[in-house]
């Protein structure tokens, strides 16, 4: 076996728990590793802690306990410096979209362009291209203040992916649009899965994750519940 | 394509930088005119002292009860004892009238109907070179007459340019807290702008913004309203000349201010105005990567 096969693996996970302030643990044991490249989506219940998962992946929060590894590195030893350059190899779709409000679609699309030197003028070009895919062409130069919850939702999917990130979270990327257009964008997800993004989509809604094959990561609890598949590449033992 | 918007912030927003160019204005007014005033005050100063170099006056009391003739005599005698003293190189006895002239400032026009006893002055060009002994001198020409001093000009220039020197750094000391109080407003401003826009850049640093980016807009925003204080400072001293000239209009006398050529003017309007937009950019810039730096 050549090097090739051996899996390198954008996150790890061992024996990682969080907890906000002095409140219990929302996260405990998780025990996992992401393989470069793969697709896994997030189910669990409300309050389950999926939101809270991701924030560990995109350096939102330092877990409380155990070790993470990102990329090879401890978020613990990368420096406020250092953490740009993390950034910027993740997209996320937040689940409360944090959009910039007095910006409009296309300049909050092109910002993680504009962000990592790319040419004001160029990442609004790309930006209007990627809106013009999710369904907003008519409304690049509205303010987010001005649209409907999905088509904010997918404002903030187009600015997830406008840079084909090593790593894209979304959370509850399809919760606010209609079955058909959540279809579209799962499709745009697996395309870019198949590019090379490892991707980690959070959701609730079980027509999502049994509509494609990929391995589940159930929490419940604050735990990583047996996903029963292979391809998981969970390893369980909290 | 509609134009982008000009910052990811939204500083039009934020009141705590409303104040701001006004005190850049304010600054740089109080640093063109203190610049202006040390140069024209320099100048004055070294003329006089150039005037002042090698230069000492005598002083001669005569007696009310002398006559005419023994006051002449007398006067003769000193002369003669000067013009053979080493280190003298001119010796200028001042006619009544120069005298007169020299006194009016104290002591007006009409000296002469006054009956004031007037001294003799006469003044001396001392040689550069040669050593020029003022205590033997005077000593020596006491024994003509008791009431003769003889003042070295450079004794004045001493002092003068000691007084300088302290107005100087007093003047220094006050720019430099004006200057002080401007950085420190802008520090604060700042500082409140990263706590307005929080939330903004909040989102900025989540799609992988550096500090450095953040601290970009900051400072661009800084260079515009430091700018707009350049203005107004411009309009301020636009002001103050205008009353100057009209001032000096009516009152006939002539501003010191002309020894200063056009050349240096114009520098000292362009630089000061450029050394402060310049400090204050860097102030905002290091305030927001200091803050973004120190926080988690
Ligand atoms: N900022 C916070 N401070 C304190 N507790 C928090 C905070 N954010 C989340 N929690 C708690 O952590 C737990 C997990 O929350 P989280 O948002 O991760 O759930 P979730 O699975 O994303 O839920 P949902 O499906 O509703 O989005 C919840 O009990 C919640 O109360
Ligand atoms: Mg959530």
């Amino acid at each position: 076996m050549s090097a090739a096969h051996k899996p390198i693996y954008i996150a790890r996970f061992q024996n990682v728990g969080l907890r906000y302030e002095t409140g219990p643990e929302v996260l405990s044991n998780i025990n996992l590793h992401l393989e470069k490249g793969s697709f896994h989506f997030l189910t669990g219940s409300s309050g389950a802690g999926k939101s809270s998962f991701l924030k560990l992946l995109y350096l939102g929060l330092l877990p409380t306990r155990g070790i993470v590894h990102l990329f090879g590195r401890d978020p613990m030893s990368i420096t406020p410096q250092e953490r740009p350059y993390f950034r910027q190899k993740i997209g996320v779709v937040f689940q409360d979209f944090n959009l910039i409000e007095h910006l409009t679609a296309l300049d909050n699309v092109a910002l993680p362009l504009k962000v990592s030197g790319t040419s004001p003028i160029k990442a609004r070009k790309h930006a209007a291209e990627i809106l013009d895919w999710v369904g907003l062409a008519e409304f690049i130069y509205a303010l987010p203040a001005t649209l409907s919850g999905g088509q904010r939702q997918r404002v903030c999917i187009a600015r997830a992916v406008i840079t084909q990130p090593d790593l894209l979270l979304a959370d509850e990327p399809t919760g606010n649009v209609d079955d058909q257009l959540a279809m579209k964008l799962l499709y745009l997800f697996e395309e870019l899965n198949k590019m090379g993004t490892t991707v980690v989509l959070a959701t609730h809604n079980r027509y999502v994750s049994a509509e494609f094959d990929h391995p589940i990561l159930h929490l419940e609890k604050g735990r990583i519940i047996l996903p029963g598949n292979e391809k998981a590449k969970v390893i369980q033992n909290g | 394509m509609v134009k982008p918007a000009p910052y990811d912030l939204p500083f039009d927003t934020d009141s705590s930088a409303r104040f701001i160019p006004w005190i850049i204005a304010l600054t740089t007014f109080i640093g063109s005119i203190f610049m202006l005033g040390m140069l024209t005050f320099s100048s004055l100063i070294g003329k006089w002292s150039m005037d002042l170099t090698g230069q000492a006056t005598l002083q001669m009391h005569i007696e009310p009860g002398l006559s005419p003739e023994q006051a002449h005599a007398m006067k003769a005698q000193v002369l003669t004892y000067l013009k053979r003293t080493p280190g003298i190189k001119a010796v200028q006895p001042l006619d009544t009238m120069t005298t007169y002239r020299l006194l009016e400032p104290w002591l007006g026009k009409n000296i002469e109907h006054l009956n004031l006893p007037i001294p003799f002055l006469v003044a001396l060009t001392l040689q550069e070179k040669e050593h020029f002994d003022v205590t033997f001198t005077s000593n020596e020409l006491a024994k003509i007459s008791p009431g003769i001093r003889i003042t070295e000009h450079e004794h004045i220039n001493q002092s003068i340019l000691r007084a300088a020197n302290g107005l100087r750094m007093v003047g220094h000391f006050i720019l430099t807290l004006i200057t002080l109080a401007c950085i420190g407003a802008l520090i604060f401003s700042t500082y409140t702008g990263l706590i307005v826009h929080h939330d903004i850049i909040r989102i900025l640093m989540l799609v992988g913004a550096r500090p450095g980016y953040v601290a970009n807009q900051f400072q661009r925003h800084t260079f515009k309203l430091a700018l707009k204080g350049t203005l107004y400072n411009y309009v301020l001293l636009g002001l103050v000349a205008a009353l100057m000239f009209w001032f000096v209009g009516k009152l006939e006398f002539t501003l010191p201010i002309h020894d200063l050529s056009i050349s240096t003017l114009g520098l000292v309007l362009m630089v000061v105005p450029l050394v402060i937009i310049t400090v204050m950019t860097i102030t905002a810039r290091m305030t927001v990567s200091y803050v973004l730096a120190h926080q988690s």
